[in-house]
């Protein structure tokens, strides 16, 4: 539902990143996205087009990989998928002290681009 | 070519939500992120709360909505320092905005800190704001389900309040089933029920919210020396 802001934020970080290294144009920005973290591909994908338009981002696109919610247990250590409806225990030990490890993330992986004078 | 970049996009928020938490720490002042949907009475548990904390544990509120200053002026009626934000289409509070409004308050006499967030069960689980700790709120007439449909908020939140509890003979929904849901997706979590209307339960959540206060102060202190 505030894909325009996390629009917002990523751009910051792709310039930030593209003018340091002498990237241009950025023609691919690799993401992370936790299927908990609550942000929608779709939704993001459009509010990227549109907070970059006429900006030296415009014409780049996103690449989502969507991350697997993942949990450990912190009284045996197993660890295990996360199911998606957050009814969960550990399947090893039944224990329901668990931390979720990964799924909640929104990461800036990587850019692909043209570098001047890189190789 | 490819450049790694591996960076949260959250950072820029994150980073502000550390330094509210450190400001806090340093001023001693304990602070509760409040949520819940539109109307399910945060801002009437906060004027509750006000009754009968007042002259007691010195706290504030920073009140966030979309628009108006209606909720600073029910609570302001109490002499309680608060400062309304208004994020206009924004659907959740961010570190930013906390930070902004801090410069209004005088931390230094204050030992508590609400802050109410926008009404929403999604959008404000995604923002640290530098608090404490999570309150969750939810009102019978919401209905019994949206623990099930809101799961990423109520596991964030290691209280949830049950409100409108004496509205139960009216409204469908079942106690049973949302205790049980609660404690399935935050088995460590607490469940409170009241009602901010007819009073009942509310000295659970007063005694709570001094303890947790106090536990506060105890731990900063004990870290002082």
């Amino acid at each position: 539902m505030h894909e325009f802001s996390i629009a917002e934020s990523l751009i910051e970080i792709v310039q930030s990143v593209s003018e340091k290294e002498g990237m241009n144009p950025v023609e691919v920005v690799h993401l992370r996205i936790g299927r908990l973290s609550g942000i929608q591909a779709e939704a993001l994908l459009l509010a990227y087009q549109l907070v970059t338009q006429e900006t030296p981002l415009e014409g780049s696109r996103l690449e989502i990989q969507e991350v697997e919610p993942r949990a450990v247990c912190r009284d045996c250590g197993h660890e295990f998928d996360f199911p998606e409806d957050f009814f969960c225990c550990c399947p090893q030990c039944d224990s329901v002290r668990i931390d979720i490890k990964q799924g909640r993330e929104m990461v800036v992986d990587s850019l692909e681009g043209e570098v001047a004078n890189g190789d | 070519m490819e450049i790694k970049v591996v960076q949260n996009i959250l950072k820029a928020n994150d980073a502000l939500a550390a330094a509210n938490r450190k400001q806090f720490r340093d001023k001693g002042v304990f602070v509760i992120d409040l949520m819940s949907s539109p109307g399910a009475g945060k801002t009437t548990l906060l004027e509750k709360t006000a009754e009968r904390l007042a002259g007691e544990i010195a706290f504030g509120v920073i009140e966030g909505d979309l628009a108006t200053a209606a909720d600073a002026e029910r609570i302001g009626a109490y002499q309680i320092p608060v400062l309304q934000i208004n994020t206009g289409k924004g659907c959740h509070l961010d570190a930013n905005q906390v930070q902004n409004a801090l410069q209004y308050f005088d931390l230094d006499s204050l030992d508590l800190l609400f802050i109410e967030n926008v009404g929403n069960l999604v959008c404000p689980a995604e923002f640290d704001l530098g608090q404490h700790t999570k309150v969750l709120l939810l009102s019978t007439p919401e209905g019994d389900d949206k623990p099930d449909k809101y799961p990423v908020m109520f596991r964030q939140c290691p209280t949830v309040i049950i409100n409108k509890v004496d509205l139960t003979p009216y409204v469908p929904f079942n106690l049973d089933k949302v205790r049980a849901s609660i404690r399935r997706i935050q088995p460590e979590g607490r469940i409170l029920e009241l009602s901010c209307q007819t009073g009942q339960g509310l000295d659970a959540w007063i005694e709570l919210v001094r303890q947790e206060t106090k536990r506060f102060k105890a731990e900063l202190q004990a870290s002082a020396s």
